[in-house]
């Protein structure tokens, strides 16, 4: 026998701010940390972007869209900070407040050692490259998402994707299986 | 390793160990309601003369009529937070200020001046003076220090039923006061009703637009005078009660200038 699950008003509807945030933040602060290069700045770029999404929630019409919306906001406002600030991070400081784990030994230090190389690689990548690279593998965000977020075309977020992991590629140093 | 899945863990390693900070909630919070403070509509200061005022503008224009609406700049210094540019604030706002690192139980925050335009009917700047603005936190609650001179203090258009509890503290009368809040979608679909609208006109209640939805409040506030200067603490809902307030007021008092 057929039958249907009624829709849930609730899932179509625009999230609240409360919802907004606690969905997002831990998020929103690994990608401004990954965009800016340290916890300070990517602290006060989540603060704004937050303010901003309180202010202009109304603007936000789709559901489904409200990430991409978010990272959008998220996105300038690193730019601006990156931009205002100019600061190179040292990559030392990304470890400092590591915790211990009980693992073996080695496992930690292997895993810190792939993700000092790749910090270093990111750095040498200018915003723009660096910001496409992280909303799509860090953030899942697709092509058209990553295109609203940057406020450019497909076309250029493809062609970012495609320069930016050359360079990285050549950075690394390292043998990627080819596909 | 295939390229891509070597960077989604990577990435992934980098960032397993940042966490959002408690704070950080507090502080997205602090600025949401420094968003909603300042966006209140200002109680009336007029400088005490005549009903009309006319003065010159840079221009040469006049600027004729009553004060109708006090301004904030969107170019203040820009927030600080650090304590110890509580001199260069000073130099900023052309006045010294008793800053405690504490209000009651709440941590300072940050910090800023900024310039408030007086205006007429025609949308005429009057004149300008410096308001310095310092927040805190405790907890839900975020209590704003507000500092200005005196002389730029008008007749009170706040309905003394607001009035909770007046005292002296070392010969200072501060007065601890309640009001009402509706912050409103600014596009007018929703709209106050007419006894809300009467209550503002009488100084019962606050009014503001700005927000998604209507948001209902209660605004408290606890002022006094003291170096010719007004000093107000204020803070939009939260968990302090009147004696947090009069402890606040109390600090604020006695910390030196």
């Amino acid at each position: 026998m057929a039958y249907s699950i009624p829709a849930d008003p609730a899932a179509n509807a625009v999230p609240d701010f409360d919802t907004l945030f606690e969905q997002y933040q831990t998020e929103a602060l690994r990608a401004a940390y990954l965009i800016c290069g340290n916890r300070a700045d990517a602290e006060d770029v989540v603060q704004e972007t937050f303010l901003k999404c309180y202010q202009s929630l109304g603007q936000l019409k789709d559901p489904t869209c409200a990430k991409a919306w978010l990272f959008r906001i998220l996105t300038r406002t690193a730019w601006q900070f990156c931009a205002k600030h100019k600061k190179e991070m040292p990559v030392e400081a990304l470890y400092d407040d590591q915790a211990p784990t009980d693992e073996d030994a080695s496992a930690p230090l292997l895993r810190t050692d792939r993700a000092q190389t790749l910090q270093k690689a990111l750095a040498s990548l200018d915003a723009k490259h660096r910001t496409t690279v992280i909303l799509y593998y860090y953030n899942d965000l697709s092509i058209k998402e990553i295109a609203r977020a940057t406020g450019c075309f497909e076309g250029t977020v493809k062609s970012r994707l495609y320069h930016a992991r050359q360079q990285l590629k050549s950075s690394l140093e390292v043998d990627f299986d080819e596909i | 390793m295939k390229f891509d899945r070597y960077m989604k863990e990577s990435l992934q390693e980098m960032t397993q160990d940042i966490t959002p900070n408690p704070m950080l909630r507090a502080r997205v919070m602090n600025a949401v309601q420094t968003d909603r403070t300042k966006s209140r509509p200002r109680r009336m200061r007029f400088v005490l003369a005549a009903a009309a005022m006319v003065c010159v503008l840079a221009t040469g224009a006049l600027a004729a009529g009553p004060i109708v609406g006090l301004y904030s700049s969107s170019t203040s210094t820009g927030d600080t937070q650090k304590l110890s540019d509580e001199g260069k604030m000073e130099k900023q706002a052309g006045f010294s200020i008793r800053l405690p690192e504490t209000l009651g139980g709440a941590a300072f925050d940050n910090m800023s001046v900024s310039p408030i335009e007086a205006r007429d009917a025609d949308d005429n700047t009057a004149y300008t003076y410096q308001e310095f603005f310092a927040m805190y936190l405790d907890g839900d609650t975020a209590p704003y220090l507000s500092v200005f001179e005196k002389k730029y203090e008008g007749p009170e258009v706040l309905s003394d039923k607001t009035i909770i509890d007046t005292r002296e503290i070392d010969g200072i009368t501060v007065t601890y006061r309640t009001i009402p809040t509706i912050f409103l979608p600014p596009d007018n679909s929703i709209q106050p009703t007419e006894t809300e609208r009467a209550e503002e006109a009488r100084g019962e209640r606050f009014i503001s637009y700005g927000t998604d939805k209507r948001i209902d409040g209660l605004y408290h506030s606890i002022s006094w005078e003291q170096d010719d200067l007004s000093y107000t603490i204020g803070c939009n809902d939260g968990s302090w009660e009147t004696e947090d307030f009069f402890a606040a007021a109390e600090a604020v008092i006695h910390t030196a200038p």
